[in-house]
């Protein structure tokens, strides 16, 4: 040691050991700094002590420094600083839950009740108010076929129709369906719908087989043979529709409604109508059948899912069907009615034509509701008592209404005469009559050619009665009956050359005769069915009057007609029914 | 790579070890309790099968069914549609093997022409029972062969498995 050393001992001494110390400590600082387990080793003791000393005594300072040190942490922290402390803490956090919930039930629930409880309650209200609404629909829908087809299954099955409607109304959720090779067992398509998943579908394909082989088996041994159609399990099912080579299984939550079992039954028919012979023929080889086509049948099963309450789904068209039928049955009654009605009416008029001793007389009919009204004037009572004999010869489906006014016996020598040259006139409206007559001092001479002795002999009837006239003579020639019809061939309605005489000896004795008006009727034979009967008689009707008005003759002076059968007489000859008939009617008024 | 789904029948008497055999070979199964309760148990192994280049994927259906004795056959109706027969005899008893002559009349009254194979079991536990696999051929154009199996040992169980499912492809 130098002197100079010494020198600094004996001076410093004290100061250079307290530095040398300071050193060493502060060098065993700066080590525990590098090493901060070595630090946590150090202060934990202490920080223990401290932390325990700051929560009881200053609790609320230490509180919110913790809390303002978690907020940090949440807020500002990244992923990498909290996500350890929480893996650290969830485990604690899961097990003090797990233990307070088994000793604390009651607590729990009473806590968890309002939360949980009022979701509950909110889903449970929807689905109670969904169903509502559905029932209510079905029931305000009430006419539906659907709804009457529920009421009569009530009745049947003896249940209540609110529980039938209660259980169309749950909702059906269509989790799966599988179509299964019924002897291998195999799965031939499977589908599975959003959110479900089916483990292994082959096993479950081969085990359902199994299992339904084994009930058929057993219930054939033991009573009769009926194909396994449903599997409960939990709340769910498995709908099987069997039906040759296949199963179609539909697996399900809710009840099997009819809508799935229509559904099913729709989408098996439609695979086997498509793919029966593949499935049939199936030998294990995948790629023979066309699984995705068969899968894409599935829908409407799957479609069952998209259930909405009935006041959102379109009205059925049963009603409007229903309507559409009524009405169309109404139309048909209506239009019957009416036919029958003018076929009565023209019967009556054929009839009253046809009558020599009333043809002459401008007697007319008509309806008031369904009552034939019958109006006109005949000179004596007489001819109406034939008038009514005439229209009763049997038992009619309307009532008739008889107007037909008797005129009182004539004494004036004038309106005497103005009566004969009607009868005159009308008797001269036969294209084939042409008469000529005389009154002298109360003596009458009708002299001509006419073609009916009867209608003649009428109109002398009449003229005797007359106060006036003393004395009747008649000097006439009568022809060979002439033709009043034109015929037609079978089914044939058009006119031809034949026709052509007759139309235009008709059309000159109308021009010859101004207040003569023609009646044209046309006839067919009873071979054919109503309608088509209808329409050739019409036709042939039509064209004759076409070719009348072509001559010349005034469409208002020809009223046309048609009957869907032979006419009088004349029922059972085919040829001499396929005609037309021409009456003439006189339109001359009688004054009083 | 064409897909097939095969269903094969186990059959053969009670306690021959079918359902061991089968349980060796599969990956998925259900409860052992159905084979008690409804007489059959079905298991499924994913097969992928090359057969001179030629492959194909198999999913094998394996019906084990309940054990049949000497005076009753397994239910007609679980051999509805199968591709193939597995029969399982006990090569340490050998009135398992007598029962054989029942088993293939069985199978040939259900088809005369399905393929099958004769498992004998439990051969590490050294077999009494012997098979002469060329005579059984020549008498059954249908029999794919014999084959001594120990599930307990895992002897053979892919082989015997393997040969009968590709004589239902190829």
């Amino acid at each position: 040691m130098s002197e100079l050393e010494r020198l600094r001992q004996l001076l410093l001494g004290d100061e250079l050991r307290s530095v040398a110390h300071i050193e060493a400590e502060l060098q065993q600082l700066q080590e525990r700094l590098e090493y901060p387990e070595r630090l946590i080793e150090h202060i934990a003791p202490h920080f223990s002590k401290m932390l325990v000393d700051a929560s009881t005594q200053e609790h609320a300072a230490f509180e919110h420094a913790v809390v303002c040190a978690l907020n940090t942490l949440v807020e500002h922290g990244s992923k990498a600083s909290y996500e350890p402390v929480i893996k650290k803490i969830s485990p604690l956090i899961y097990r003090e839950l797990h233990n307070y919930t088994i000793t604390h039930k009651e607590d729990v629930s009473d806590l968890l009740y309002p939360v949980v409880g009022g979701m509950i309650s909110k889903y449970v209200s929807q689905m109670l108010q969904d169903m509502m609404n559905d029932i209510n629909a079905k029931i305000q829908h009430g006419l539906s076929i659907q709804n009457i087809k529920r009421k009569i299954q009530a009745k049947v099955q003896g249940i209540d129709e609110a529980e039938l409607l209660l259980y169309e109304s749950l909702p059906v959720h269509v989790k799966a369906v599988l179509l299964i090779h019924k002897p291998m067992g195999a799965i031939i398509a499977h589908r599975v719908d959003k959110g479900n998943h089916i483990n292994e579908p082959e096993m479950v394909g081969s085990m359902l087989t199994a299992l339904t082989d084994f009930i058929n088996n057993w219930i054939h041994q033991q009573e009769q043979f009926r194909d396994v159609n449903e599997i409960n399990y939990g709340e769910s099912k498995i709908y099987l529709e069997s039906s040759g080579h296949s199963y179609l299984a539909v697996l399900l939550d809710g009840q099997t409604t009819q809508d799935v079992v229509t559904a099913t039954n729709e989408v098996l028919t439609a695979i086997l109508d498509h793919y029966a012979t593949d499935i049939q023929e199936f030998d294990g080889d995948l790629s023979s059948i066309p699984t995705h086509d068969i899968e894409t049948l599935f829908t409407p099963l799957f479609a069952l899912n998209q259930h909405k309450p009935a006041k959102d789904q379109p009205p059925s068209k049963w009603p409007l069907a229903i309507i559409a039928f009524l009405l169309l049955t109404l139309g048909a009654w209506s239009y019957y009615t009416h036919y029958k009605k003018e076929h009565f009416q023209a019967m009556i008029a054929t009839r009253i034509q046809n009558n020599p001793h009333l043809a002459l007389y401008a007697i007319s009919t008509s309806w008031q509701d369904n009552t034939l009204v019958i109006e006109g004037k005949v000179p004596n009572a007489k001819l109406n008592d034939e008038l009514f004999n005439t229209l009763m010869t049997k038992k009619f489906p309307y009532d008739i209404d008889n107007r037909v006014l008797v005129l009182k016996p004539l004494e004036d020598y004038a309106k005497s005469k103005r009566l004969i040259a009607k009868q005159i006139a009308v008797l001269n409206s036969d294209p084939y009559t042409n008469l000529t007559y005389d009154v002298t001092n109360g003596t009458v001479t009708i002299t001509g050619e006419a073609t009916s002795p009867q209608r003649l002999q009428q109109a002398a009837d009449i003229i005797t009665e007359l106060d006036a006239i003393k004395h009747l003579y008649i000097n006439v020639a009568y022809t060979k009956s002439r033709q009043h019809s034109l015929y037609f061939k079978n089914g044939a309605s058009a006119i031809d050359k034949e026709h052509a005489p007759l139309l235009e000896r008709i059309a000159a004795h109308l021009e010859q005769y101004p207040q003569t008006h023609l009646g044209v009727i046309g006839y067919s034979s009873p071979s054919k069915n109503l309608l088509q009967n209808r329409r050739i008689a019409k036709k042939r009707a039509q064209n004759v009057t076409d070719a009348l008005i072509a001559l010349g003759v005034s469409p208002q002076r020809i009223t046309t007609r048609w009957m869907a059968q032979p006419p009088l007489f004349h029922e059972n000859n085919n040829s001499a029914s396929q005609c037309v008939k021409f009456y003439w009617y006189n339109t001359v008024q009688e004054s009083e | 790579m064409k897909k097939y789904i095969k269903k094969i029948l186990l059959i053969g008497n009670h306690g021959v070890g079918k359902t061991s055999l089968a349980t060796r070979y599969v990956e998925n199964k259900f409860s052992d309790a159905y084979l008690s309760t409804i007489g059959v148990n079905i298991m499924k192994k994913n097969l992928i099968l090359n057969d001179q280049g030629n492959v194909a994927a198999v999913a094998l259906m394996l019906w084990d069914v309940e054990g049949a004795n000497k005076n009753q056959n397994v239910p007609l109706h679980y051999a509805k549609g199968c591709n193939a027969f597995i029969v399982v005899i006990d090569a340490t008893r050998p009135q398992t093997a007598e029962n054989l002559q029942q088993h293939l009349e069985y199978i040939h009254n259900f088809d005369v022409a399905i393929p099958f194979i004769i498992a004998i079991n439990k051969s590490d536990l050294g077999s009494t029972v012997t098979l002469d696999e060329a005579a059984f051929q020549q008498k059954y154009s249908n029999c794919v062969g014999i084959v001594y199996t120990s599930a307990k040992e895992d002897k053979n169980v892919e082989e015997l498995f393997t040969r009968i499912t590709k004589r239902t492809i190829w």
